[in-house]
């Protein structure tokens, strides 16, 4: 059997998060290579059930990256993804998912290596947790 | 010294000159550039209410009666009422032979007139006209997709024994048909709006001169609103610069400029009532103060530049004694005369005063300056004089540092005193001035007695909350107009299309005014020659059909680019002022809204694909 490999869908914000991780990626930051890019213009723009479909479609976790709050491109989108991700948070408990493979974080364009720090940090978390479902060896 | 901002600040300024200048050439007339041709009023109103209108706004239904022939069958008159009454989006008219040139050309002229954005023609050969759709079309300016065709012929010759009544309900019924498909019917989004060319300008102080100015000398019309009687703003009280200026001349420069430019319209004694309307095409409404009269101007582009004032201490005795005075005082009446530096024997200023503290946490960036000014004009006219400036710490950044300098050796006392412990100021009786404070190089007390006190009290921002309302902009947590980005939006408000400039903005000095008013100018003449306003394809859409009337997205957008309509029970997107957050799609509970590009189908098929 092979060593348990998470694959983490990771919605970045256009504006912030994700400039952070391609600089993180410039910079050649160490960085676990399990984190799939999707990206948004806001982390506003995360409908709470693209993570609900991320889990669905086998993700073994889900992270969503937007602006510190004050520093949204689009003034308050940020705000508004947090307020949506306490509720998602409950929903994904109902749906027998650990909320804690989901997390939500502020990611400044200016701080690859908190990008970097937070992508190691999530790949180890979500690891620990294990797969979200068994998985048929590939 | 630049910190992100100003740097921004400053290129917009130098992109703004540069731009002067290639126009200037290309008009062949040195300083004056090429005024440019204005769209009307209307045009830019017809255009933009088309655009605008949400599912259901207006359906043409034009009856050709075929050189007469169909209308002796039916009567359009009556069939056309019959629809009106039925439905308020209609507007009926005749023609007689809709598909010649002349009867394409008068629909044409019916269509801009009605101001419907969507057709239907009820005419005889509909397959004929389907084939022409796309010529017709192109002669209307209308989307295919609004244009809908119905055989009336057909349902108005057939059976000529029936019932006249029966025959015009048979039309009248296809074509009612038709034209409610065609007002459900999703407009296209335009691909551009036209813009208003002209310019509002709030506020006659030099920022608001300069920038009126400078979009004036790039070919656009402006109006430039101020409240006072007179233009000039602080200038008209604050006289001596630093650096070897003259803000006297140069606010008499400017304001001759501005005084005879034919492109410019003053309104003086005249405050903002309100402003409606969007980027590209503003309805402001202004007061006169005088008349108490309103006068109505529709513009492209709004510049603020409502300015500053001096703040009026509340502390260290002011107003209790005559020789204690503000920085501003103390410059006027030393111009005017009205204190004479040789009769003065001891003079003390006090820095930071209820700045930098709460309620007013920032600083005024021009007291240090002004301080030193009048420091050095009162060591000139009276060298023995004690100087003493009690300051917090001494902001002379860039190269005002040498003034800094000059002062401490012209013998002007500095003494740094903390936020602590401030010192402290008695007026006796007898009427004398106390001051006391620390001295921390000596470690002791301090007491001098000046016959001049001198308080740095700031400036406060001139524009309130009920101005800030007006406008649809926001303050900031001094009072002064928000930026939509400290650092690389510096005059843009969150309000697409309103700028900021000059003290309104932050407190700055003259020179910096004018550099934040040059590049408001250049957003502003950046927005005004495009014309027309490309609008971005990355906005949200709304799925008519699903729309449940919740309202939820209507609150969520933070540009306020969601309206909801009470007549149709529907939420529209303004494309113009969509930014493509996608918020309110995120919020949709029957997603109903959606963002192009970035569609619910695209991001599950990424992640789909993404974990395949």
């Amino acid at each position: 059997m092979n060593e348990f490999r998470p694959r983490i869908i990771a919605f970045l914000c256009n504006w912030c998060s994700y400039v952070a991780a391609d600089a993180a990626g410039v910079s050649r930051m160490a960085q676990q290579p399990d984190l799939r890019v999707v990206r948004v213009f806001c982390s506003g723009m995360v409908d709470p059930g693209y993570v609900v479909k991320a889990f669905e479609s086998g993700a073994d976790g889900v992270l969503v990256a937007g602006c510190h709050p004050g520093d949204c491109h689009y003034i308050s989108g940020n705000i508004k993804a947090l307020r949506r991700s306490l509720l998602l948070g409950k929903l994904l408990e109902e749906l027998g998912i650990d909320p804690e493979r989901f997390r939500l974080e502020w990611i400044a364009a200016s701080e690859p290596s908190r990008y970097a720090e937070l992508a190691n940090d999530m790949s180890e978390r979500v690891r620990e947790l294990g797969p979200l479902r068994p998985r048929s060896e590939e | 010294m630049r910190d992100i901002s100003e740097s921004v600040i400053n290129a917009s300024g130098a992109a703004l000159a540069a731009g002067r200048l290639l126009r200037s050439l290309e008009s062949g007339e040195p300083g004056r550039a090429k005024e440019q041709p204005s769209t009307s009023g209307a045009e830019v109103r017809a255009e933009r209410s088309r655009a605008r209108s949400g599912p259901g706004h207006g359906v043409l239904v034009a009856l050709c009666s075929c050189s007469g022939m169909v209308e002796e069958a039916v009567d359009f008159r009556a069939v056309g009422k019959d629809l009106e009454s039925a439905d308020a989006a209609i507007e009926a008219r005749r023609f007689d032979d809709l598909c010649t040139p002349e009867g394409r050309r008068q629909l044409s002229d019916a269509l801009t007139e009605s101001g419907c954005d969507r057709v239907v023609l009820g005419t005889c050969l509909p397959y004929h006209d389907r084939r022409k759709l796309e010529g017709i079309a192109g002669d209307l300016g209308v989307e295919e997709s609004l244009i809908a065709v119905v055989d009336v012929c057909s349902a108005a010759m057939a059976g000529r024994g029936r019932e006249a009544a029966e025959r015009a309900g048979d039309v009248r019924a296809r074509l009612l048909g038709a034209a409610r498909r065609m007002k459900a019917e999703e407009p296209p989004a335009p691909a551009a709006l036209p813009v208003m060319p002209r310019a509002l300008v709030v506020g006659g102080g030099i920022a608001g001169l300069t920038a009126a100015l400078a979009i004036a000398e790039h070919g656009h019309a402006v109006d430039l609103v101020e409240r006072e009687n007179e233009l000039g703003g602080g200038l008209r009280w604050s006289s001596t610069a630093l650096e070897g200026h003259s803000p006297e001349r140069l606010l008499e420069k400017t304001l001759f400029e501005v005084q005879n430019h034919p492109l410019i319209r003053v309104h003086t004694g005249a405050t903002v009532v309100r402003s409606r309307g969007e980027i590209g095409d503003f309805t402001t409404t202004v007061r006169f103060f005088s008349t108490g009269g309103e006068q109505s101007i529709r513009h492209g582009v709004t510049v603020l530049a409502t300015g500053a004032h001096e703040a009026e201490p509340t502390c260290y005795g002011f107003g209790s004694h005559q020789a204690i005075v503000t920085q501003g005082q103390l410059e006027r009446r030393l111009r005017d005369g009205r204190v004479d530096p040789a009769r003065l024997r001891n003079v003390a200023m006090i820095q930071c005063v209820e700045s930098r503290e709460e309620p007013h946490n920032y600083c005024s960036r021009v007291c240090c300056r002004s301080a030193i000014e009048n420091a050095l004009a009162l060591k000139e006219a009276n060298q023995d004089l004690p100087v003493w400036i009690f300051y917090r710490d001494v902001m002379t950044y860039g190269f005002m540092e040498s003034y800094y300098t000059r002062a401490r050796r012209e013998g002007v006392l500095f003494v740094r005193y903390p936020v602590t412990d401030k010192p402290q100021v008695s007026v006796a009786e007898d009427g004398g001035v106390t001051l006391t404070a620390r001295d921390p190089m000596l470690d002791r007390p301090l007491t001098i007695e000046p016959d001049l006190l001198v308080l740095s009290n700031g400036l406060r921002p001139s524009a309130d909350e009920k101005l800030a309302a007006a406008l649809g902009v926001d303050l900031d947590e001094d009072g002064f107009f928000a930026c939509a980005d400290y650092k690389w939006r510096p005059v843009e408000t969150a309000r697409e299309g309103v700028f900021v400039c000059g003290t309104a903005h932050s407190p700055r000095t003259v020179g910096e005014s004018a550099a934040l008013a040059e590049a408001a100018a250049q957003h502003a003449v950046r927005l005004l020659d495009r014309r027309r306003l490309t609008i971005s394809e990355t906005v949200a859409v709304i799925d008519v059909r699903l729309c449940t009337a919740c309202k939820t997205c209507v609150g969520m957008c933070p540009y306020g680019a969601v309206s909801f309509s009470e007549e149709s029970k529907l939420a529209a997107v303004n494309p113009v002022l969509c930014q493509g957050c996608g918020t309110c799609a995120a919020a949709c509970p029957v997603t109903a809204i959606r963002v192009r590009h970035f569609t619910p189908e695209q991001v599950f098929a990424e992640i789909e694909g993404m974990l395949a």
